[in-house]
């Protein structure tokens, strides 16, 4: 009895404590905070520039030269400024729900300016995507499969109103404007998105972005990439597989 | 009765912290701190182990993101910790069976400055075992500073063409040897990531090396550098905390408490490790390493205790209490351990896997502490884990010690001989996520070999699956 009378004493006081807390810190206007301006990993803070953030936040994920290593993590390197722009601002505005973009994107681009934005996109696009130098056996199914990504890409599938993907996105995969740089994507990734208009409702248990109480039913969704739409909704599993893994062998 | 009633005031307390956090969002300190889920650092959601992308986040002293109006998170487990085998085990002297709350935790911290963080835990302890038979532990009851890292870092990150592309260095401010570390097979940092407060075969092996979880706790300084993030080394010096300014890392252990007194070490104690993590490729990743500490400790009134926490002593002697013994001498441990992990991280598969060998040699020439003047112990500590959507776990560990018998690991009751500490153990868990924050375990520990044997180890008819024990237990973190 005492325990739990002491426990409650001390949460009361403590919930107290931390409203009052609240109520005052959030009234205090935001300072600069730049104790170490070209070396800072705070966001939320306008004053930091748009390239120190790529290299000391972003690059921990997607490489300082925008390669990253993880195939679940986009490379940047190269991609369109315009392109990166758009999806920074969709995931500031929370309107771009991916899983994984909901789960990582979201915080990291929450408090960004619009100068920030510029910036990190304009470092990105600037870095040089690296030329895949090794050169890599395939076997027979496997070179059959690139055959039939490659046809994809240059040819769409006419029968089921599939545009061809180098149309918009270039005759190298290298993007257009708010058109994405697919060449040399890494292919889980390049699947992960090519299913996201597929099944657009998808019930996650483990709960992501937001409050926590409860799981949610997330609604997958790219505003930008709305054109994809058909693309995306008539190809099959096999044809995502086929052409993903072509774009990844893209220079 | 008591027990619901100090289980209700815990859910209660839970509750109001809930409330008064709602608005903030009822997530960690961290993840408000990022605004990103649990998955971005903790692999396959399976806290505390880290993903590459958490491991920068502690190296660069907890500083990414935005400071959090809030500095504050509290985590809650409870559970029920049963025998599963007849409750005669050594191991399992205080357990009730009943749901019961374990642990109250309470982080501050997080980014400070550009540089400055910290990760500081502190705990409430719920009826933490008492003393009687073999443990005698501390902080039953009782509001303590659990694992504390107060970080100052920095990190430089140069062009293509040089040779060092990128550099984190820091300093830190801590008080348990490895809880600076960032890979899952150190010493602070390795599976089981909870165990009961009442049942300690819920930690696994009943002896280990004076280099193991929660064993060295002192307050240390130390400094690192994590190099083109492949290379990294780091060193750090404990020592007593006595009454200085630090002692509050070791809060409530003080010299005027004779229920929980410090460990008095001689002089400076350096513990270092050294590192090589891979780059990732195609979601896989593999570090190996090497660590070690030397520990010199001084005798004293009731601290002669290996692991503080959970196996010391019952205070026994007749001189002054909680005074180091200047003149008696000290036990010295040297500890020299390889270990490694290894990660594969692609949505929704998550398989993580880590081991770590210890060679120990103990050195008590006065018999502050053991009959032997040398003693030599050797531990091996395993684990792999499998994750499904960050939802669904399952692990399993092989514990492992082996060392020379000695009185200070108890004398069999019907021949008198005294006992070593050669211990065998199994942890398999399974476990549910419902929520990023919210874990469900069921964890098992099977002993094939416990103090010495398998059939009446001890003398007294005490076979090694006595001390088996199962757990179901709930980990909540807001």
């Amino acid at each position: 009895m005492k325990i739990s009378m002491r426990i409650s004493l001390v949460s009361i006081a403590l919930s107290g404590a931390m409203l009052a807390g609240c109520t005052y810190f959030n009234n205090i206007p935001p300072v600069t905070t730049l104790e170490n301006p070209t070396r800072s990993r705070t966001l939320g803070d306008y004053e930091v520039a748009g390239n120190v953030l790529a290299v000391q936040v972003c690059a921990a994920c997607h490489g300082v030269n925008g390669q990253s290593q993880s195939p679940m993590v986009p490379n940047l390197a190269g991609q369109q400024k315009a392109y990166i722009v758009n999806q920074l601002q969709d995931y500031r505005d929370q309107t771009r729900s991916n899983k994984y973009g909901v789960q990582y994107m979201w915080g990291m681009a929450r408090s960004l300016t619009d100068k920030q934005i510029q910036e990190l996109a304009d470092y990105f696009s600037k870095q040089v995507p690296i030329q895949s130098s090794k050169q890599v056996e395939y076997s027979a199914q496997e070179m059959a499969k690139l055959a039939r990504g490659k046809e994809i890409f240059e040819k769409g599938i006419p029968g089921k109103g599939v545009v061809q993907c180098n149309s918009c996105h270039g005759f190298k995969g290298e993007g257009m404007a708010t058109f994405p740089r697919i060449a040399g994507q890494h292919a889980y990734y390049l699947i992960q998105q090519l299913n996201v208009w597929k099944d657009p409702t998808q019930k996650e248990f483990m709960e992501v972005g937001g409050k926590t109480w409860a799981p949610r039913t997330i609604k997958f969704a790219r505003p930008h990439g709305v054109l994809m739409i058909n693309e995306e909704t008539n190809l099959s599993e096999a044809d995502i597989n086929a052409v993903a893994n072509y774009l990844n062998t893209m220079n | 009765m008591k027990t619901i009633k100090t289980l209700a005031g815990a859910l209660f307390a839970l509750f109001l912290f809930g409330v008064s956090l709602d608005y903030a969002q009822a997530l960690p300190l961290f993840s408000r701190q990022t605004g990103q889920n649990c998955v971005a650092c903790h692999a396959g959601g399976q806290y505390p182990e880290l993903t590459p992308y958490g491991r920068y986040f502690k190296l660069t002293a907890y500083t990414l993101g935005e400071r959090s109006n809030l500095p504050v998170s509290v985590q809650f487990v409870g559970g029920a910790a049963t025998s599963t085998n007849g409750n005669n085990g050594t191991g399992q002297v205080h357990q009730s069976g009943n749901l019961e709350p374990n642990y109250l935790f309470l982080d501050v911290g997080g980014k400070i400055t550009d540089n400055f963080g910290a990760f500081s835990q502190w705990y409430y302890g719920f009826s933490e075992q008492v003393s009687g038979g073999k443990g005698t532990v501390p902080n039953q009851n009782q509001f303590a500073a659990d694992i504390q890292d107060w970080r100052y870092a920095d990190h430089y990150v140069g062009d293509g063409t040089d040779t060092i592309k990128d550099f984190i260095w820091g300093a830190s401010l801590n008080n348990f040897a490895g809880s600076t570390d960032v890979w899952n097979s150190s010493p602070m940092w390795m599976y089981p990531y909870m165990g009961s407060t009442r049942n300690s075969s819920t930690y696994g092996l009943p002896f280990n090396t004076r280099l193991s979880s929660y064993t060295v706790h002192n307050p240390g300084y130390g400094v690192y550098g994590y190099v083109n993030r492949n290379f990294y080394g780091e060193v750090n010096l404990y020592q007593s905390g006595g009454s200085g300014p630090l002692s509050w890392m070791t809060y409530p252990q003080s010299n005027s408490n004779p229920n929980n007194p410090p460990v008095y070490l001689q002089g400076l104690n350096p513990y270092f490790r050294l590192a090589y993590q891979s780059d990732e490729h195609a979601g896989h990743n593999w570090m190996v390493g090497f660590l070690g500490a030397n520990i010199n400790q001084y005798s004293s009134c009731n601290t002669v205790s290996n692991s503080a926490t959970y196996r010391a002593v019952a205070p026994n002697c007749s001189g002054p209490v909680n005074s180091p013994a200047l003149s008696a001498g000290t036990v010295k441990y040297q500890d020299r351990a390889i270990d490694s992990q290894y990660q594969y991280l692609v949505d929704p598969h998550t398989v993580t896997a880590q081991l770590r060998y210890t060679k120990e040699n103990i050195s008590d020439p006065t018999g502050i502490l053991y009959s032997n003047p040398n003693n030599k112990t050797n531990s091996f500590m395993s684990k792999v884990s499998y994750v499904y959507n960050a939802t669904y776990g399952a692990a399993v560990a092989f514990q492992n010690i082996t060392g020379t018998s000695d009185a200070y690991y108890g004398t069999n009751a019907a021949t008198g001989a005294y006992l070593n500490p050669n211990s065998t153990a199994w942890i398999p868990s399974i476990w549910y996520q419902p929520l990023q924050n919210m874990r469900f375990t069921y964890q098992y520990t099977a002993f094939t070999k416990y103090n010495g044997g398998t059939i009446n180890y001890n003398g007294s008819g005490t076979n090694a699956s006595a001390n088996n024990a199962s757990w179901f237990y709930l980990w909540l973190a807001m």
